[in-house]
């Protein structure tokens, strides 16, 4: 599936390095930059 | 600022202590593997996603995509130019606000919730406190580094989120049973 600007962002919630979960609806009201990286251990 | 890999959490944890830390949320996409990336478009036949960025509105709209080069770093300069252009109060407000956060004095005295705006953690808790009705003031500890900095004193390097500071106590993650009992004491007295 390809997403395109103008669309509403697929929620998702994930486990993070912090411990704790986060949910992409936890965070309406602020700018996201959600960004993919291929792998740990390459730049971000 | 969250970070998505298909890293599992240890490695991911390995990376930022190697990096001195990284303090917004590195996100495992490890199981079901890759499935968000793939939700997103973003993953390579080979099991890893692409480098990509996207911005999301506080409507949770999407408003920029870059699918980038995977060998080259995206830049950070462009990054904040397109924040500027979806938001122009917030990322050129950023750097103002933060100077002043750092020398806002932390509150005392009553219910202090250290928290940062995008953990569920917190969500869950700013709900508790408000369906009982309980007065409270909050910390954001990304936007104040000397809150991030007692914050780290109390739990012993880590950052967890939320932990509150009920007049002098501490209290660390959203714990229900701990921050009753201390709230009946508070009543007692």
């Amino acid at each position: 599936m390809k997403l395109e600007i103008g669309q509403p962002a697929p929620e998702f919630t994930l486990p993070s390095h912090l411990d704790k979960f986060v949910s992409l609806r936890d965070l309406r009201g602020t700018n996201v930059v959600l960004t993919f990286f291929p792998m740990a251990w390459t730049p971000i | 600022m969250l970070g998505v890999s298909v890293d599992h959490i240890p490695c991911l944890k390995a990376w930022a202590e190697s990096l001195g830390g990284i303090h917004y949320p590195l996100l495992s996409d490890f199981w079901p593997h890759g499935a968000v990336s793939k939700l997103y478009g973003v993953l390579r036949p080979e099991g890893y996603s692409e480098r990509a960025i996207f911005i999301i509105d506080g409507f949770g709209i999407i408003r920029y995509i870059d699918i980038h080069d995977i060998d080259s770093q995206p830049s950070n300069e462009d990054l904040r130019k397109e924040l500027r252009r979806i938001d122009p109060k917030v990322a050129s407000g950023m750097p103002h606000e933060q100077q002043n956060a750092k020398n806002e004095a932390l509150p005392s005295g009553g219910i202090v919730m250290y928290c940062t705006k995008w953990c569920s953690d917190c969500r869950r808790a700013r709900d508790w406190l408000k369906t009982n009705n309980l007065e409270y003031r909050e910390v954001d500890i990304d936007a104040n580094p000397r809150a991030a900095e007692q914050l780290k004193q109390w739990t012993g390097g880590k950052r967890v989120t939320p932990t509150f500071d009920i007049d002098g106590t501490i209290v660390i993650d959203f714990d229900v049973q701990k921050l009753n009992e201390i709230l009946k004491e508070r009543l007692a007295r």
